[in-house]
């Protein structure tokens, strides 16, 4: 008897362990946005917008709904696409003629994405950054 | 103690038939041989405070108000079908101290703002639109009219009311030692509300979709990213992608309207129904006036309930008038103080808007500042999960019978020390977002050290004076100044107009110098004044 109440027992919980697993495996993978790399390129400009030995520019595109914007920096290693957002607490980030400067804590950031002092705990993010046919096209954040 | 004393010495005294079965077994279970009463331990008080009596209108009829016949009493309508009866009854009636403090109704105060937001946020429901092209223009329009700016008023201010009252009424449960047992469970289910109180206050604050709820939020959630490990994942499961878009929007609208407030009822529940089991705790030392001296006496003819008296009509009445206290203060604040609605969300923040945070974050932002940056995760992750953990983990480590606050001095020396701190870190960081200028009027003749210093230690140094300073400048020594920074020098004695730190604060600095200071209002007219000055006379230290 005692045998049989457990069995009972244990088959209910199981049932329900499942049938709760099965809610929450739903819902996370509903909820779990996709990877940021697979976001669709943007159109941003041609190459020619971004010539060698000028300051890195603000570029703007339409990400979710929203405005969102880049930096193209034209390094001597090829054009680079960093993210706009400080590292620290992700202000918005400024070029500031000879840096990128936060204005939330005071990070800066080199030309090539570098702390250059400041809270920040790492290099400006970095997006994908594709050349086809002249055009500068744009993804999400890969670094 | 298992119980609170009003039904141990229920079940020590002689219950009518009609008492609930349920208390009367859990008091009889253990309820026996106790001493008299907890005021009788309290060193400090010489008359021990009486038994709390029974109900003070028994069933029989005998009860302060009177009146009733001796035969089973008559139970209404309702109450009959509702198989109330008895109970209701006995709940008016129970006995509660007759001195009060308004502090023992911040709870029912919290409970209340919490209905009125349940109302004027299903209000706000009706003509808000959770969708990012919509939802600032939908919050325009319903400021656009008197009820509507009136109800938003009411919403934003009983946020904030909401998350100071549940401190106040978390500060004086702990105070009063009323989390211990058996009220622990209390203590945990009204910590788990303060916490869907500020998720409430997070999700609400980015609905209205300007650019202070997009940017507190940007850095809300950035937060988050600080956790070892797990810390990226929540923030994208946070904003529904990387950055805060149209999916972060709808995300915090289904918390705001759908999560949060199903918690919240189901904890609430919990919370109250454990708050009805075990009563009030009683505050030992706290007895009527002239009740002392009536004791002495030997003539208490005036206290007939000992300390007591019943709860209806008295503690409704006093509730009543608590709330209607805290209405008050929200009318007026929703009526002269209007919530301010910034320009549209700008993502791209084309106007150089710097975030500021919700001011419950003040203190967290000013300790931060205090922080080296590689501490910045202890800070905002390590310490808001260590409170949470002490919080709820109080009432079972601290299982010292003491209540008295005298009896728990570490406890309450220790709670004191975080109050203030958190108070003060608060005002710090309030006082700090909001950019005070060094001096009111223009100094005709200003000297470095009394009249420029102050000036840039309260706008510049933030940024140009750490160990790396913006731009290579640091503004913090007179020598700093002098010296300039990657863009050459910035003061030329003598010559204010040519001067690139005058450019930059007038907006007009050359070779792509941002205007200072970054991304806030430019300073007092004044306050450039005196800087001018200061450079025209020579720029001495
Ligand atoms: S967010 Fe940029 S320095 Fe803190």
């Amino acid at each position: 008897m005692p045998t049989r109440r457990r069995f009972l027992l244990w088959m209910a919980a199981g049932i329900w362990a499942v049938m709760l697993a099965g809610y929450a495996a739903v819902a996370s993978l509903f909820l779990t946005p996709r990877p940021s790399a697979a976001e669709p390129l943007q159109d941003v400009g041609a190459v020619t917008d971004f010539p060698s030995g000028s300051p890195p520019k603000l570029v703007t595109y339409t990400g979710g709904g929203v405005e969102d914007g880049v930096y193209i920096a034209p390094l001597p290693t090829g054009l680079v696409a960093f993210d706009f957002h400080c590292t620290h607490l992700q202000c918005p980030i400024q070029w500031a003629g000879t840096e990128f400067a936060c204005p939330c804590h005071g990070s800066t950031f080199a030309e090539d994405g570098r702390v250059l002092g400041g809270p920040a705990p790492r290099p400006l993010h970095r997006h994908r950054l594709v050349i086809q046919n002249g055009r500068v096209r744009i993804g999400g954040i890969v670094s | 103690m298992s119980k609170d004393g009003m039904s141990d010495r229920g079940a020590r005294g002689s219950r009518a038939p009609s008492e609930r079965p349920g208390s009367g077994a859990t008091a009889g279970r253990d309820g026996h041989a106790r001493p008299p009463a907890r005021g009788a331990a309290n060193g400090s008080t010489s008359i021990a405070v009486p038994e709390r009596p029974l109900p003070l209108r028994a069933p029989g009829g005998d009860g302060v108000h009177g009146g009733r016949p001796p035969a089973r009493p008559r139970v209404g309508y309702l109450a009959e079908r509702l198989g109330l009866g008895d109970d209701a009854r006995e709940f008016l009636h129970h006995p509660v101290p007759m001195r009060t403090s308004p502090l023992d109704y911040l709870g029912f105060l919290t409970a209340f703002v919490f209905a009125s937001q349940i109302v004027t946020g299903m209000l706000l429901a009706t003509a808000y639109s959770p969708t990012v092209t919509q939802a600032y223009p939908s919050v325009r329009a319903i400021m656009a009219s008197p009820s509507g700016a009136l109800l938003r008023g009411l919403h934003a201010w009983g946020a904030d009311a909401l998350i100071i009252l549940a401190v106040l009424h978390l500060l004086r449960v702990f105070f009063i030692g009323a989390y211990k047992a058996p009220r622990e469970f209390t203590w945990v289910t009204g910590t788990l509300l303060l916490s869907v109180t500020i998720g409430f206050a997070f999700t609400g604050y980015l609905l209205p979709w300007d650019q202070q709820a997009y940017w507190a939020t940007v850095v809300g959630t950035a937060m988050a990213a600080y956790a070892p490990v797990v810390g990226g994942g929540i923030l994208h499961l946070l904003r529904g992608g990387t950055d805060i878009t149209g999916a972060t929007l709808t995300r915090f609208y289904a918390l705001h309207v759908l999560v949060l407030p199903g918690l919240l009822l189901l904890i609430f529940a919990a919370h109250f129904a454990l708050v009805l089991t075990h009563g009030q705790t009683e505050v030992e030392t706290r007895l009527p006036k002239g009740y002392r001296a009536a004791h002495r006496k030997g003539d208490t003819a005036d206290f007939p309930h000992g300390p007591y008296r019943p709860f209806w009509p008295y503690t409704p009445a006093q509730m009543t008038v608590a709330v209607a206290v805290v209405v008050a203060i929200l009318g007026a604040l929703a009526i002269f103080v209007r919530v301010p609605l910034l320009a549209a969300a700008d993502p791209l923040n084309r106007a150089h808007y710097r975030p500021v945070p919700a001011w419950y974050f003040y203190g967290v932002y000013q300790f931060l500042k205090f922080l080296p940056g590689r501490l910045d995760g202890l800070g905002m992750v390590g310490l808001p999960l260590l409170a949470a953990v002490v919080l709820i983990g109080l009432p079972f480590a601290d299982r010292g019978p003491a209540r008295a606050a005298r009896r728990r001095p570490f406890a309450i020396g220790a709670a004191t020390l975080v109050v203030i701190a958190a108070v003060g870190l608060t005002y710090m960081g309030w006082r700090g977002s909001r950019g005070v200028s060094g001096t009111a009027t223009v100094v005709k003749n200003p000297t470095f050290a009394a009249d420029i210093a102050p000036i840039f230690s309260a706008n510049c140094t933030t940024c140009h004076g750490a160990a790396a300073p913006s731009g290579g400048l640091s503004l913090t020594s007179y020598a700093g100044v002098m010296k300039g920074g990657r863009s050459g020098a910035v003061i030329k004695p003598g010559d204010p107009a040519g001067s690139l730190l005058v450019q930059a604060l007038e907006g007009r600095a050359p070779n792509g110098v941002p205007p200072m200071p970054l991304g806030q209002q430019p300073l007092p007219a004044t306050d450039i004044q005196t800087v001018k000055n200061w450079i025209q006379g020579g720029a001495k230290p």
